[in-house]
């Protein structure tokens, strides 16, 4: 009710609302200031790259073996250990890895003599693309990048902090 | 936090992870025995011990 006898009087508003009274005006409200977040990643920068490496090798040498779900397998243990990393890190590095990983074999039969454009060519018009060499090798290359980053998001999924409100998503 | 909002929140995170799951799943299937008229591509794509040939 004495809300209302006060509307239209001089000093009742602030800022276009209504002026409570009674209450300790509330504090201005604080300039946003950025703030950057400390890596929470453990080990040393040498270590990581020794363990991207590995995962590189890891899926050189599955592709090497015909086991074509290594990157798969690399993704959901890259997306377990690389907790703390952000997100766009881990996908660029996952996604490098799996390209290397069935890159280097392929290039190792191309320059080694092995008909590689022919079964890149096969492969490309099973998938109806053009029936190019470049088309098939892309294509194999975005199936192991596929697959390590599905493998990638299982990883992070199944190790994702719960939400407690005080840390950001860390993209 | 109360138990039952943390059981609530917890909710994303978990079907996040079982999301996960049935598409990596379904990715190892497509890619090793195909689905109808996408070929089971995985044996074919990987580069192989001797030579880059598709098998079966």
């Amino acid at each position: 009710v004495t809300d209302v006898k006060r509307l239209g009087k001089r000093g009742s508003y602030r800022l276009g609302r209504l002026r409570v009274q009674g209450t300790v005006r509330a504090a201005p409200p604080v300039p946003l200031r950025p703030r950057f977040r400390r890596p929470e990643h453990r080990g040393s920068a040498f270590g990581w790259v020794l363990a991207v490496v590995a995962g590189t090798a890891v899926i050189a040498g599955g592709a090497a073996a015909g086991l074509w779900f290594v990157p798969l397998v690399a993704g959901v243990a890259a997306g377990l250990a690389s907790r703390g990393w952000r997100w766009r890190v881990v996908v660029i590095t996952v996604s490098g890895m799996a390209l290397a990983g069935w890159g280097l074999p392929l290039w190792w039969q191309a320059w080694s003599g092995a008909p590689v454009g022919g079964t890149a060519r096969v492969i490309a018009a099973l998938l109806g693309l053009p029936p190019h060499a470049a088309a098939g090798v892309l294509a194999a290359l975005l199936i192991a990048v596929v697959q390590a980053l599905a493998g990638l998001w299982l990883g992070r999924a199944l190790t994702a902090r719960p939400p407690d409100g005080r840390s950001g998503p860390g993209i | 936090v109360l138990p039952e909002r943390h059981r609530i929140r917890q909710v994303p995170r978990i079907a996040n992870a079982v999301i996960a799951a049935v598409a990596c799943g379904l990715l190892l299937i497509v890619l090793g025995a195909g689905y109808g008229t996408v070929p089971g591509l995985g044996p074919g794509a990987v580069a192989g011990p001797v030579r880059w040939e598709l098998r079966p």
